[in-house]
C-alpha cells in the first residue's frame, strides 16, 4: 500500500480556509508587534540621542582615546618588530576596546584550565575516603558558591594581594617566582644572544624526534629516537640555547624581567579560578555519583586499586558526561570577567564603560560588547561541542 | 482487505464508530493499511493481536490521539480529523469528539498533585463546566461504583496499581461518554489485581456500554467480547465471535498467534 | 569511649598509606591555620568597627529618624518567610525550639550590640515569623492567603520605605528586598517566555528563543548597567529611580534563566499526563494550567530557590549604578581613614553574613528537591 503523505481532508473547505487565514493573521500580528517594538526602541533612543547631539554611528570608533589602561596589548599596524604593543592614549578606541577584549581573554582563557584541573582534584577529593580532605574539600565548595563572587574578587584584591610585600622586597618562590604587591612575576622566555640558525635547528630536531617517538610504537625506533633527540639536545646546549629563562628579580626599584601579572589580573584570576573550581568540583562530583554503582563493584571485583579504578574506568566516563555542564561554566566564567571592574581592572566591560562615558556612545558600545560576548559564548559552545561529538561517536574515542 | 461484517453488528444496532479505508504511517513506517471496522453501539470489541501490529495506534486514533492519514473515521456521529486537517486547526472538532469518548490507558495517567476524587472530577468541572459540588457528588458515586468509595481522598502515589486503574475507569465515566476504550488496561498491573478492573469492565459492558478494548486477556476476551477482531501488521486479518476466532480461526497467522498466546 | 575514637580516626584519616600522607600533611596545617584564625578572631581583631558601623552595613544612607521604617519592612519579611514555611514545612516541635532559640540568640545579640529597644524589636519581628508560620501551616485560609500574601508584603515594604527616596536605600536591607522583588517579577515573566519556546506558533518560538540565549550569553552586570542608561533616554520626562532601573535589569536577565528551568520542568512532565487529560476534552488552558503547570513547577522549585541565591549574590552587582548594598556598605566603611586598618575585620563579617544566609537558602533548596521527590503532598 502507498506510503506517500496524501492531503485527506475532512473539513468543509470554508473552515479550512479561515483557519488557514487566522494562522497567518496571528503569526503577522506577532511579528508586526515585535517588529513594531524594536522600530519605536530605535526611533525612541535615536531622536533623545538626536536631542542631545549625537547621532549612532561607529565612527568614533577610530577616533583617538584620549585615556590611558593600566595593561593590555593592541595589535600594532606600523610597528613589524612586535605584533603587540601597550596601549597608549593616542591609539583608537577600537583598539582600547581591543585591548580590554585582550584582558578578558587573558584572564577567561588562564581561568578556563586553571580551574578544569583544580575543580577536578576538588571533586574527587570530595569523595576522598580520608574524612578531613572530604570535608575541607566540601567546605571550600560550600564557602565559595554561597557567597557573591564580587566579594571574593574584592576580597582576594584587598586583603590578600595587596597585602603581599612591597615589589623591592618580593618573596621569591623557587627562584623564578616573584609575588608582591606590585603583582605576580613568573619566568618567560626570551630569546637569548647565542641564538642562531645552528642553534634553532637543532632544538628544532630535537623536538621532531621526540614528537615522533611518542608517536611510533616499533620500540626499537623509538630508543633510537630518543637517542637522537639526547644528542640534539647537548649539542644546542654546546652552541647555545636559542631560548632563555628570563626569571625575573626584585630591585630597588621594583621588579624586573619574566612575565609581569599586575595585581588586579592576580586577584580577578585567583577569585575566578577558585570560584569556577568550586562549580566544576560540583559538576564532577555529581557525574562521578551518577555512575551506577555497578562500575565500582565490577572493578573491585577485578582487584583494581581505588585511584587505578578512578584513572581508567571512572574518569574517562565522567569526562563524556561533563562536557555540556562545563561548557556553561566556562561561558559563565568568561562572563565573570567582567566584574574586574570593580578592581580596576580594565576588561572588555571597563573599557566599554570608560569609552561610554568619554564619547557618550553607549548605545553603539552595548551592541559591540554585546555582539563580543555572544561571539565568545558561542565559540566556547561549539568547541566544547566538537570534543563532545568527538567523544561520543560511535566506538567512542576514550 | 474487506471487513467481514456479521449481519448483527449492522441491522440491529447502529453504527457508532466507522472506519474505511484508514490508513496510517509514522513516517515511512506504514502502520495501519486500509482497515475497515464498524462498532455498533452498545457492542463490545476485542482488538487482539502482536505487538507492533498496529492495535494499540487503531485505538489511539479513534479519539485522535494518534492522527491518521488518508480514509475515513467517524466518531459518535463526527468526522474525524486527519493529519492534514490537524495542521491547520481542528481542535475544535477533536474537543467535541472526546468529549463523547473516554480512554483509558495502560499506565492509568492519574494526575498524580490531585486526589482521587479531584482527578474523577476535574473534566467535568473544567470541560462541561459543572459546580464543583455536584461534580464532586458525582465523582463520590463514580468511585463507589468501582469499589473505591473510602479512597476519595487520596493520592494516586498511595493506591495500589488496580486501584488506580479503577479511579482511571471512573475519571473517563465521569465526562458521561458514549464509547470506552481500552488501551491495554491490564497490561502494567502485577496478576493479583487484575481481576479487580476486569470485573469494573465486566460490569460496565453488562451494562450496554460501547467498549473497544486492546488487551491480552484472552479468558476476559471470550467472556465479554460480542467480536474480536485480530490485526496482524497493521492489516485486520479477521473478525469474528469470540467462538468463530478462539475456537475455528480461518487464517494460519491467527492460529499461530493464539497458539502462542493461549499456551500459558 | 577512646576505643571508639581510635577505631574512627584508624578508618577515617589514616585507612591506607595514601590517607595518612595527606593527614600527616593536613592535620598541621589545618590546625596551625585553626589556631591562626581564632587567636586572631578573639584577640587581636577590634571588633567594635562592626558595632560602629552596623547601621551603615544594613541600612545604607537612609535617614537615622526613619529607622521604623526599616523595621517595619523586617517585620514584615519576618512574617513573609514564616508563610512561606508554612507552605512547605512541618513547624515541629523540635524545629520551633530551635528558631526560639536562634531568635532569642540574635535578639540578646541586637540588645548588646545596638540597644535595647532595637533587641526587643527583632524578639518582635522574629515572634511574628513564627506565628504566621504555625497560622499559614495550621488553618485552609492560612494556605490561600499565603501566595497573594507574599505579594502584599512586598508591596507593603515599597510603599512603606519609599518615601525618604528610593536612592538612600542600601545595606542588607536593599539586598534581601531586591532579591526578592526581582524573585517575584521573574516567575510570570520566565513561564511566559518557556511557553512561549515551546509555542506551535513559529515567530513566539524564535523570538523567545533569541532572548533567552542572548541574555544567557552576557554578563549581568552588562543588562544592569545598559538598562539603567536606556530607560531615562526612552523616557526622558519621566525620571525612574535608578533602583527600579536596575530591578528591570536584574529581571529581563533572571528571567530567561527562570525559563530554562521551566522549560526542563515542562518536559519532565510525562507525556502520558496530556494525552490522559487531552483524552478527557480538556482545553489547551485546562491542560497547561491545571495538569502540566503544577507538575512541572514541583520539579522546577528547587532550582528556582537555587536561583534566588543566584539573585542575592547578584544583588552586589548595583553599586555600577551607583546603589550601596550590603557588599559597597562595607567598602564605604573601610574608605573612612579612621577604619583604614580593619578590612580583615569588616570582610570576615561580611563572608559570615553572606555565607549564613547563602547556606540557609542552599539548605533550604537541598531539603525541597528531597522532599518534593518523595511525591505529591
Amino acid at each position: 500500500m502507498t506510503t506517500q503523505i496524501t492531503e485527506y481532508h475532512h473539513m468543509p473547505l470554508a473552515r479550512r480556509r479561515l483557519l488557514i487565514a487566522s494562522r497567518w493573521l496571528v503569526q503577522a500580528a506577532i511579528m508586526t508587534v515585535a517588529a513594531g517594538l524594536v522600530m519605536w526602541l530605535g526611533f525612541a533612543v535615536r531622536e533623545a540621542l538626536a536631542r542631545k547631539g549625537i547621532q549612532f554611528s561607529f565612527g568614533y570608533l577610530g577616533n583617538a582615546a584620549n585615556f590611558s589602561l593600566s595593561e593590555g596589548l593592541v595589535p600594532s599596524l606600523d610597528d613589524i618588530q612586535s605584533i603587540l604593543e601597550p596601549f597608549s592614549p593616542s591609539h583608537s578606541n577600537l583598539q582600547a576596546l581591543l585591548a580590554g577584549l585582550w584582558n578578558s581573554l587573558k584572564v577567561a582563557l588562564s581561568a578556563i584550565v586553571l580551574c578544569t584541573l583544580f575543580g577536578t582534584m576538588v571533586g574527587i577529593g570530595r569523595l576522598s575516603t580520608n574524612w578531613l580532605v572530604r570535608n575541607l574539600s566540601f567546605g571550600l565548595v560550600e564557602g565559595v558558591r554561597n557567597t557573591p563572587l564580587l566579594i571574593q574578587i574584592v576580597f582576594w584584591y584587598f586583603a590578600v594581594v595587596l597585602s603581599f610585600p612591597p615589589a623591592n622586597a618580593a618573596s621569591n618562590w623557587f627562584g623564578g617566582l616573584l609575588v608582591s604587591r606590585a603583582g605576580v612575576f613568573l619566568p618567560g622566555l626570551a630569546i637569548s644572544e647565542s641564538s642562531g640558525l645552528a642553534s634553532w635547528g637543532l632544538l628544532a630536531a630535537a623536538f621532531a624526534s621526540a614528537a615522533t617517538a611518542i608517536v611510533l610504537q616499533a620500540l626499537r625506533l623509538r630508543l633510537i629516537l630518543l637517542a637522537v633527540t639526547a644528542c640534539a639536545l647537548i649539542a644546542t646546549a654546546v652552541v647555545g640555547f636559542p631560548l632563555a629563562f628570563d626569571l625575573p628579580s626584585a630591585t630597588r626599584f621594583g621588579a624586573r624581567g619574566g612575565i609581569a601579572l599586575s595585581p588586579e589580573m592576580t586577584a580577578l584570576l585567583l577569585a575566578i579560578v577558585v570560584n569556577s573550581s568550586a562549580y566544576v568540583a560540583e559538576i564532577v562530583r555529581g557525574a562521578i555519583d551518577a555512575l551506577p554503582k555497578g562500575q565500582w563493584e565490577a572493578s573491585a571485583s577485578l582487584g583494581l586499586s581505588r585511584s587505578h579504578t578512578l584513572r581508567d574506568i571512572i574518569l574517562p566516563q565522567v569526562f563524556r558526561i561533563v562536557l555540556p555542564s562545563l561548557a556553561n561554566r566556562y561561558i559563565s566564567l568568561t562572563k565573570d570577567t567582567s566584574l574586574g571592574i570593580a578592581i580596576g581592572y580594565p576588561d572588555l566591560f571597563n573599557v566599554y564603560g570608560t569609552v561610554s562615558n568619554q564619547t557618550g556612545r553607549n548605545l553603539e558600545g552595548v551592541v559591540i560588547v554585546m555582539l563580543t560576548y555572544l561571539t565568545l559564548s558561542w565559540i566556547i559552545s561549539a568547541c566544547v561541542n566538537a570534543v563532545n561529538a568527538r567523544v561520543n561517536a560511535p566506538g567512542g574515542v576514550r | 482487505m474487506n471487513a467481514i461484517e456479521l449481519p448483527t453488528a449492522t441491522m440491529s444496532r447502529s453504527v457508532i464508530v466507522s472506519m474505511a479505508r484508514v490508513n496510517k504511517s509514522f513516517g515511512t513506517f506504514h502502520v495501519l493499511k486500509d482497515v475497515d471496522l464498524d462498532v455498533g453501539r452498545g457492542e463490545v470489541v476485542v482488538i487482539i493481536g502482536a505487538s507492533g501490529s498496529g492495535k494499540s495506534t487503531l485505538i489511539r486514533c479513534v479519539n485522535g490521539l494518534e492522527m491518521y492519514q488518508s480514509g475515513r473515521l467517524t466518531v459518535d456521529g463526527f468526522n474525524m480529523p486527519t493529519e492534514a486537517d490537524r495542521a491547520i486547526g481542528g481542535e475544535k472538532e477533536l474537543a467535541s469528539i472526546r468529549k463523547g469518548v473516554g480512554m483509558v490507558f495502560q499506565q492509568f495517567n492519574l494526575f498524580p498533585h490531585m486526589s482521587a476524587i479531584d482527578n474523577v472530577a476535574i473534566a467535568p468541572i473544567r470541560v462541561r463546566g459543572r459546580k464543583p459540588n455536584e461534580a464532586k457528588a458525582t465523582a463520590l458515586r463514580l468511585l463507589e461504583r468501582v469499589g473505591l468509595r473510602d479512597h476519595a481522598q487520596k493520592f494516586p502515589g498511595q493506591l495500589s496499581g488496580g486501584q488506580q486503574q479503577r479511579v482511571a475507569i471512573a475519571r473517563s465515566l465521569a465526562m458521561e461518554p458514549h464509547i470506552m476504550l481500552f488501551d491495554e488496561p491490564t497490561s502494567a498491573l502485577d496478576p493479583e489485581m487484575v481481576g479487580e478492573v476486569l470485573d469494573v469492565m465486566r460490569e460496565l459492558a453488562r451494562e450496554g456500554m460501547t467498549m473497544i478494548i486492546v488487551t491480552h486477556e484472552m479468558g476476559f476476551a471470550r467472556e465479554v467480547a460480542d467480536r474480536v477482531v485480530y490485526i496482524d501488521h497493521g492489516r485486520i486479518l479477521e473478525i469474528g465471535t469470540p467462538v468463530d476466532i478462539f475456537d475455528c480461526p480461518t487464517h494460519e497467522r491467527t492460529r499461530t498467534f493464539l497458539s502462542r498466546v493461549l499456551r500459558h | 569511649m577512646t576505643g571508639v575514637v581510635l577505631r574512627w580516626l584508624r578508618r577515617n584519616l589514616f585507612g591506607n598509606p595514601f590517607d595518612t600522607a595527606l593527614s600527616l600533611v593536613v592535620i598541621p596545617v589545618l590546625a596551625w591555620a585553626a589556631y591562626a584564625f581564632a587567636y586572631w578572631i578573639l584577640v587581636e581583631a577590634h571588633w567594635e568597627v562592626i558595632r560602629g558601623s552596623l547601621k551603615v552595613l544594613m541600612t545604607g544612607i537612609y535617614p537615622t529618624d526613619q529607622l521604623w521604617r526599616a523595621w517595619f519592612s523586617v517585620a514584615t519579611l519576618c512574617a513573609m518567610f514564616g508563610a512561606g514555611l508554612g507552605l512547605a514545612v512541618r513547624p515541629t516541635r523540635t524545629a520551633l525550639t530551635i528558631v526560639a532559640l536562634a531568635g532569642t540568640l540574635m535578639a540578646a545579640i541586637v540588645a548588646n550590640v545596638i540597644d535595647v529597644p532595637s533587641g526587643m524589636l527583632t524578639t518582635a519581628s522574629a515572634s511574628l515569623g513564627v506565628a504566621a508560620w504555625i497560622g499559614v501551616d495550621h488553618s485552609a485560609l492560612g494556605h490561600r492567603i499565603a501566595l497573594p500574601g507574599l505579594l502584599v508584603g512586598v508591596v507593603a515594604i515599597f510603599v512603606v520605605l519609599s518615601p525618604p527616596g528610593f536612592e538612600v536605600w542600601g545595606g542588607l536591607l536593599l539586598s534581601i528586598v531586591l532579591t526578592i522583588a526581582v524573585s517575584i517579577l521573574t516567575l510570570p515573566f520566565g513561564i511566559l517566555l518557556a511557553l512561549g519556546r515551546q509555542s506551535r506558533i513559529a515567530s513566539l518560538r524564535v523570538i523567545s528563543t533569541a532572548y533567552i540565549e542572548t541574555m544567557r550569553s552576557v554578563p549581568l552586570i552588562l543588562v544592569i548597567y545598559w538598562i539603567w542608561i536606556i530607560v531615562p533616554l526612552l523616557a526622558p520626562d519621566t525620571s525612574v529611580p535608578g533602583l527600579l532601573r536596575g530591578m528591570a535589569g536584574f529581571a529581563l536577565f533572571f528571567a530567561a534563566y527562570v525559563a530554562e528551568y521551566v522549560r526542563s520542568g515542562l518536559q519532565a512532565v510525562p507525556k502520558g499526563q496530556i494525552e490522559a487529560a487531552r483524552s478527557l476534552a480538556m482545553s489547551s488552558w485546562t491542560v497547561n494550567v491545571d495538569i502540566v503547570l503544577p507538575q512541572a513547577l514541583r520539579v522546577v522549585i528547587p532550582s528556582l530557590v537555587g536561583q534566588i541565591l543566584d539573585i542575592f549574590n547578584g544583588a552586589t552587582l548595583v553599586f555600577i549604578i551607583g546603589l550601596t548594598d550590603f557588599l559597597r556598605a562595607g567598602q564605604m566603611i573601610l574608605a573612612d581613614p579612621q577604619n583604614s586598618g580593619r578590612t580583615y575585620e569588616i570582610y570576615v563579617f561580611l563572608f559570615a553574613v553572606y555565607f549564613t544566609i547563602g547556606g540557609a537558602i542552599t539548605y533550604a533548596s537541598r531539603r525541597l528537591e528531597t522532599h518534593l521527590a518523595k511525591g505529591s503532598r
